[in-house]
């Protein structure tokens, strides 16, 4: 039976689920380590304990979503070499070095700061542990940086040749780096990792302002992520309509996939709201639209013509279902967090941002929603730029290693099974540690060990609340 | 402002730099341990 399954098939879902198991975790630990950094910087700024102790909360998590995130995150490049060596022959000269470069950053700045982050408090003092809490969060930058650079070669290549082997070939560095989608998807992403991050440190918040609403570090991170929400969630829908305008400057496939237009429209295409998208008949079924809003979304004019699928070989189509409905969801999901921040800035106003309960369950509610909002984005753009691995130049079908189905099939059933028991206990662990409310003087990862800030006063053993006041 | 620490500045340098290298060689070792299984 197994002899029947498609590799390809077969490696792309092995391929999907695994860096959709990944991006969960880089996207909370990319926007947590800058919360991180900005808990330890107001620490030192003001001297209010209820900065530390939201500190310590968080680093517990941090260290574990960091850790599953490295763990889920080794698997991809193993996958280039096992599923995808054609791929890799072929991309290798050009995606290789900033491959590396992103490891090298992820290892001496990650990783090797984050045991300062971790164990150095006592050893290092106060500034110096700021720095390592500054490096990692630089180091999640740079990772990121370097990823959305690769994966935007990917979608919009440039500054590259061809060598005799056939493999694309570095020609200019500037080019292959900052390609036409980077910066875009760069600025998308990260915002897309804070916006994630506040949501969730607003749910945790939200849950235990629901049960008491006089902690004070539960307010505290409630009012920081609503704040957070309220400004980065307008800001994302901006950079989101801007990264659309360029994806339909250089891959208009995918937008045309996204919008649901397979037809084309000479004199305005309507905005398609809600339907069924029917790919063999290239037709969206039961379609609500909106007419002409499309191109004056899109092209800024009602009448702009808007060229569709049926202007391109069958055969170049993307699978218009998944990428028309996911993007849905994304931009779904995008503007219930800008109601969420805007909720949250009217009970700011009001003076019951920590009393109005039903704020408190739609901002719990809302927690998951960044994970499945990047989720559903990054399968827009990943399914939105089929049947090419490298956009217009090497087809998914060319670019994976010659395997048997069942090679593949069991190297997946694998995946599937240690994934899911792994990261569900991590991910459990994570939420238990969420559920516990943060307390005065939170413990850190070295219970018993007093943080001293200044001078060989016994003060912080007398009084708990002290060891966290400034040094005069 | 948190101005002051009980150890002196180059112990806490040493120390930063000890277990950054620390985390560094931990890490290195583990991946070249995977490196070496996946060659064999």
């Amino acid at each position: 039976m197994l002899a029947h399954l498609d590799p390809l098939i077969l490696a792309r879902a092995q391929f999907g689920f695994t860096v959709a198991f990944h991006i969960v975790f880089p996207s909370f630990s990319i926007g947590l380590a800058s919360y991180l950094a900005v808990l330890e910087g107001l620490w030192l700024a003001t001297g209010r304990p209820v900065y530390m102790d939201l500190f310590r909360y968080w680093l517990k998590i941090f260290a574990i979503a960091f850790a599953m995130g490295v763990v889920s995150g080794l698997v991809m490049s193993y996958q280039f070499g096992t599923n995808w060596s054609v791929f890799s022959d072929k991309t290798g000269p050009v995606l290789g070095p900033m491959m590396a470069y992103e490891v090298l950053s992820a290892f001496f700045l990650e990783a090797g700061f984050l045991g300062v982050m971790l164990f150095g408090m006592t050893k290092v003092g106060p500034r110096l542990h700021f720095a390592a809490t500054l490096m990692v969060a630089l180091g999640t930058f740079f990772s990121a940086f370097w990823i959305l650079s690769v994966n935007s070669w990917m979608q919009t290549p440039a500054g590259y040749g061809t060598n005799p082997q056939g493999q694309f070939v570095p020609l200019d560095w500037w080019a292959v780096v900052f390609n036409p989608s980077f910066p875009f998807r760069l600025v998308h992403m990260v915002l897309a990792a804070y916006l994630t991050t506040s949501l969730v440190v607003g749910a945790v918040g939200a849950w235990h302002l629901l049960r008491d609403r006089a902690n004070p570090a539960a307010r505290t991170m409630f009012s920081m992520a609503m704040w957070m929400a309220a400004l980065v969630a307008p800001a994302q829908i901006l950079a989101g309509d801007a990264h659309g305008l360029n994806t339909l400057e250089h891959q208009p496939a995918k937008v045309m996939a996204m919008e649901g237009h397979y037809q084309s429209h000479p004199d305005g295409a309507p905005l398609v709201l809600f339907g069924l998208p029917d790919q063999e008949a290239g037709t969206i079924r039961y379609a609500v639209k909106i007419p002409k809003l499309s191109s004056l979304v899109l092209k800024h004019a009602l009448d702009a013509p808007l060229a569709g699928l049926d202007s391109l070989p069958r055969k170049d189509w993307p699978p218009v279902p998944v990428v028309f409905w996911s993007f849905r969801v994304m931009v779904g999901l995008g503007l219930l967090m800008l109601l969420l921040g805007g909720l949250s800035l009217l009970a700011r106003y009001q003076g019951r941002l920590y009393a109005w309960a039903p704020l408190h369950r739609f901002a719990l509610a809302m927690g998951p929603a960044g994970f499945v909002a990047v989720l559903a984005g990054w399968i827009t753009t990943e399914v939105g730029r089929q049947p090419y691995t490298v956009y217009g130049l090497l087809r998914t079908a060319d670019s994976a290693s010659p395997l048997a189905g069942p090679a593949v099939a069991a190297s997946l059933t694998a995946f599937v099974v240690v994934y899911f028991s792994v990261f569900a206990m991590g991910t459990f662990y994570i939420l238990r540690l969420m559920a516990k409310p943060p307390q005065v003087g939170e413990p850190g990862l070295q219970p018993g060990v007093p943080i001293r800030t200044a001078g060989i006063t016994p003060a912080p053993a007398v009084d708990p609340d002290r060891h966290l006041q400034p040094a005069e | 402002m948190i101005t002051a620490s009980p150890l002196p500045l180059w112990k806490r340098l040493a120390w930063f730099v000890a277990i950054w290298a620390l985390s560094i060689v931990t890490l290195g070792s583990v991946a070249t341990l995977l490196r070496f299984w996946l060659r064999t």
